[in-house]
């Protein structure tokens, strides 16, 4: 199942009347990619899948693939694979009924379709299940048969609509490992929907941070966790502070204390402050690092970490999360008690703000 | 109490022990769960039970004494084929119901949901005039001068008129008519419960529409099907003012032999008896179809 395409996706927009359900997106796909939309509900993100699945008639613009333009083309010509969020198995048809569903409709001979089933199945791990009825099945199993189903038939693409939401916690990461692994081997371009940020950090080669039916950041999982475009960013992947900073000059302060940082945005409106990044300031870590001086507000204990709210001198609230580990609960002072932080140049981000 | 039992070790519990008194309400909440359903089963068993019951009674006396006699008389083919024509004109009604029924049930089911109201109303509105009025306007409408035979004679399309009453075609047309809404009303609720993300599913995969439709929309709804098929049918067998009235005497249905027997003879034991046997092949056409489709397991859980 190798020989995947790439997807190119150009100024592509969907209008509700006057919203804007998507605006205008640009978005290259690379062959083999897994590409991961990610946005709050109502986005545009799901939209921007069913688009190109072919269920949403586009207002403008162009989905092409290898050079074919399939903005006009019915879902059934497009050869993409897809799972959707309820699974969307035939509940008239087993387990391997379904799955050669999209060969029957290829007219497939029978051979070579139970051969392939059968490889699909043993792609997933549920070949035993073959002759099953689908509504005897978990929620899991269901999300594997669903994806044999969607990949039988070697589609161009693979499209996924939050196919794991349905899934309790251990079993979704389960499944994120697995859908990862899978992909790797069929190397399948993919394109994946979800609101799950961690996720979306998790599966993918890139992620595209899609908010008011537009592209807000495009990047490798590190870039947008460490060098998010703006605060809808910051705020949206992984946990963070964002702190209003004010320019002065060429630099930027925040409270009055100038800031030494090594990346900045032309338009910096807030700090962003990761609360793994902080730590405990240390002599000697004048050159590198920025300090900050506060009051410890509130302790938490969450098992793995400490989650540790800090009331700056400033009057702004910080959140630091380190390790819960003996020299960490041994240097942390009870509330009330004085600390200093540390934040190195290189975690002091600066963003614009970004529509929320 | 004293000091002994304050001491006693942890293990020890006898004290504290209420299995029995758990055990006691778990009875208690049973009971009481069967003493709120005692009314409806009062009901059933006064309502159904009974009746049946005295019908079978009825049925087994001659003259005031036990005999098989009203079973004995029919065992005769002129018994046999009011049976078999109640049985084919039941059938014939069924399968003409789901061909008109289904595609406006379809209909119905993809439209929105004010609109599929609107036409609800429709479909409903006959259901709430009186069936003799519907039989009598039918009698107008299809006899010999009536509007369909005038209005096909008028636009040229027949030269002479076509004999639609007072025989089989009146009485199926009759029948349909009244029939349609058992048919539409549960296909309706069924077709309307049925996913359409499915027809998506099978549209990525490769399904045209019209494909996604037979291979998928149509297996899910056959169990709606089904429920309207049987609706109609049993409602069919017990039909007695229609084909009276639109068969012109041609058309007899085992309710209208009931009805002779019963009103024209004075004799409840054979119109009883005729009752127990065409209760009791429907029971058993009902229990041989359920063998044979196994409704249920084929196309639960969607």
């Amino acid at each position: 199942m190798n020989g995947s395409t790439g997807l190119s996706i150009s100024g592509l927009s969907k209008h509700y009347g006057s919203f804007r359900a998507l605006d205008a997106i640009d978005l290259a796909i690379g062959a083999g990619e897994f590409m991961t939309l990610l946005g709050p509900s109502g986005s545009g993100k799901t939209t921007l899948l069913m688009t190109i699945a072919g269920f949403t008639r586009p207002t403008k613009g162009h989905i092409r693939i290898a050079g074919r333009d399939l903005a006009a083309v019915p879902p059934h010509k497009r050869n993409f694979g897809m799972v959707f969020q309820h699974y969307s198995l035939f509940p008239h048809l087993n387990v391997a009924e379904n799955v050669a569903y999209p060969l029957r409709m290829r007219r497939m001979s029978r051979t070579d379709t139970e051969q392939r089933v059968a490889h699909a199945l043993d792609l997933v791990q549920l070949r035993h299940l073959s002759d099953q009825r689908v509504g005897n099945l978990s929620g899991g199993q269901k999300q594997r048969i669903a994806l044999a189903r969607a990949i039988v038939f070697e589609p161009d693409v693979l499209l996924m609509d939050e196919p794991l939401s349905a899934l309790d916690k251990n079993l979704r990461e389960q499944m994120q490992f697995e859908i990862r692994s899978l992909h790797d081997r069929l190397g399948i371009t993919t394109v994946y929907v979800t609101h799950d940020q961690r996720e979306a950090l998790t599966m993918s080669d890139r992620i595209a941070v899609i908010n008011h039916g537009r592209i807000a950041q495009l990047g490798t999982p590190t870039d947008l966790y460490n060098r998010p475009a703006d605060s809808f960013v910051a705020e949206f992947l992984g946990e963070s502070t964002l702190l209003p900073i004010e320019r002065s000059g060429v630099d930027y302060t925040l409270s009055g204390q100038p800031l030494r940082h090594d990346h900045s945005a032309p338009d910096a409106r807030y700090l962003m402050v990761r609360p793994e990044k902080l730590e405990f300031w240390e002599p000697g870590l004048e050159p590198t690092h920025n300090r900050f001086n506060g009051t410890i507000e509130q302790k938490v204990f969450q098992g793995d970490s400490l989650q540790i709210r800090i009331r700056l001198a400033s009057g702004q609230q910080i959140v630091m999360r380190r390790p819960a580990r003996r020299t960490v609960l041994d240097r942390i002072g009870e509330g009330g008690a004085e600390i200093a932080l540390a934040l190195h140049s290189d975690d002091t981000v600066l963003v614009p703000d970004g529509a929320a | 109490m004293t000091a002994q039992s304050d001491t006693a070790p942890a293990g020890n519990a006898v004290p504290d022990d209420n299995t029995r008194q758990l055990a006691a309400a778990g009875r208690g909440e049973t009971f009481r769960h069967f003493a709120l359903t005692f009314p409806a089963l009062l009901l059933i068993v006064v309502l159904v039970f009974g009746p049946v019951g005295w019908l079978f009674w009825l049925s087994l006396i001659e003259d005031g004494q036990f005999s098989l006699a009203h079973y004995q008389r029919m065992w005769t083919a002129a018994y046999f084929e009011i049976f078999s024509q109640t049985f084919r004109i039941s059938l014939l009604v069924t399968g003409l119901a789901i061909l008109v029924g289904y595609p406006l049930a379809y209909l119905m089911s993809q439209l929105p949901r004010r609109i599929a109201g609107l036409m609800m109303i429709c479909v409903l509105l006959p259901f709430w005039t009186s069936l003799l009025v519907r039989t009598y306007a039918w009698m107008v409408l299809l006899q010999r001068r009536g509007l369909i035979n005038d209005a096909l004679i008028g636009t040229g399309v027949i030269e002479r008129p076509l004999a639609l009453v007072n025989n089989l075609t009146g009485t199926v047309i009759g029948m349909l008519h009244i029939m349609l809404p058992f048919m539409i009303l549960p296909l309706f609720a069924s077709l309307r419960t049925i996913d359409l993300t499915y027809m998506r599913s099978a549209s990525n995969l490769g399904a045209s529409p019209i494909r996604a439709y037979w291979t998928v929309f149509f297996p899910l709804s056959l169990p709606g099907v089904f429920a309207g098929a049987i609706l109609v049918f049993v409602l069919c067998l017990g039909v007695y003012v229609t084909p009276a009235l639109l068969g012109g005497g041609k058309v007899v249905m085992v309710s209208m032999k009931i009805q002779q027997n019963a009103a024209l003879y004075f004799d409840w034991g054979a119109a009883s008896s005729l009752g127990v046997i065409l209760l009791a092949i429907t029971v058993v056409l009902f229990w041989l179809l359920s063998r044979l489709t196994r409704i249920e397991t084929m196309f639960g859980g969607g």
